[in-house]
């Protein structure tokens, strides 16, 4: 296993951003030159939104290519629950962004990956979007 | 030995006396000469050893350009193993798929805030009907 310096978790607002930005540390992944993890809130709101609007046989391209990523998926354990519920009263935001916040605290992740300027507030653990993640990892485009 | 069909096939046309069946004989002999220059240029005898790994044959990896890396799609079809070169980069295909599924208009931020607004308004619900 990487150690804990290039370990990020991922929020879902990365894979609603189609920017190069996203893509290109989504690209990273797929060289291995990260290990990056996802929340299973992550999974189930994406699946949410493709279940609305995009065909089965869309729906298994989509899971059979997240599968060739090798993202580590991350379920919800009753402390990443319990300190979701601490982090959501504290910070007044969603059910949501508390699990993503506490997944990211409990696997120790150097960062916590997204745009969603509600969690820039955030001081458990360094917050960035996709371009500054780049920067700061040193990786390449 | 135990002839093969083919061997059966030549023994019984050579057996019957008539120009027809010569015809035939050497129509068949064409036939399976076709054939067999055709399998043995494309079919190689390979075997799956304790870990379940094959290896792909030196000269075919050559005409397929399959280089260290290169990512295959494996599947199954009526008892064949069909391997296939993976064309797509996963990440283009995954926001290929995404962006079908995402409304028009709407920044990201924008969309994640509507989707986490309905998981709370559903625990809201559920916390009223208590």
């Amino acid at each position: 296993m990487r150690d804990s310096k290039s370990r990020i978790v991922l929020d879902t607002w990365v894979f609603l951003d189609a920017s190069k930005s996203s893509k290109a540390l989504l690209n990273q992944v797929r060289v291995g030159t990260l290990e990056v993890l996802v929340s299973a809130v992550t999974f189930a709101e994406i699946y949410s939104l493709l279940y609305r609007r995009v065909s089965q046989k869309d729906i298994e391209r989509f899971r059979r290519n997240m599968e060739r990523l090798d993202l580590r998926d991350v379920p919800v354990s009753k402390e990443i629950a319990e300190k979701g519920g601490r982090y959501k009263a504290k910070y007044g935001f969603s059910i949501a962004d508390g699990i993503i916040l506490a997944t990211a605290v409990t696997v120790h992740a150097k960062i916590l990956v997204t745009g969603d300027p509600d969690l820039e507030k955030i001081v458990e653990v360094r917050v960035a979007s996709p371009e500054k993640t780049i920067g700061e990892l040193g990786l390449t485009r | 030995m135990k002839p093969t069909a083919k061997g059966r096939l030549y023994t019984l046309l050579r057996n019957l006396d008539s120009d027809f069946h010569k015809g035939l004989l050497v129509s068949s002999h064409l036939f399976y000469s076709l054939w067999d220059g055709l399998v043995t240029k494309q079919t190689e005898i390979i075997r799956v050893d304790s870990k379940g790994r094959i290896s792909i044959p030196r000269a075919l990896r050559e005409h397929l350009n399959l280089n260290q890396g290169v990512e295959l799609e494996i599947s199954e079809n009526k008892g064949t193993i069909v391997l296939a070169p993976l064309a797509e980069n996963p990440v283009d295909t995954i926001f290929d798929v995404l962006s079908r599924a995402l409304p028009e208009g709407k920044t990201a931020t924008e969309i994640l805030h509507e989707l986490r607004a309905e998981w709370d308004q559903d625990l809201d619900k559920e916390a009223s009907r208590d």
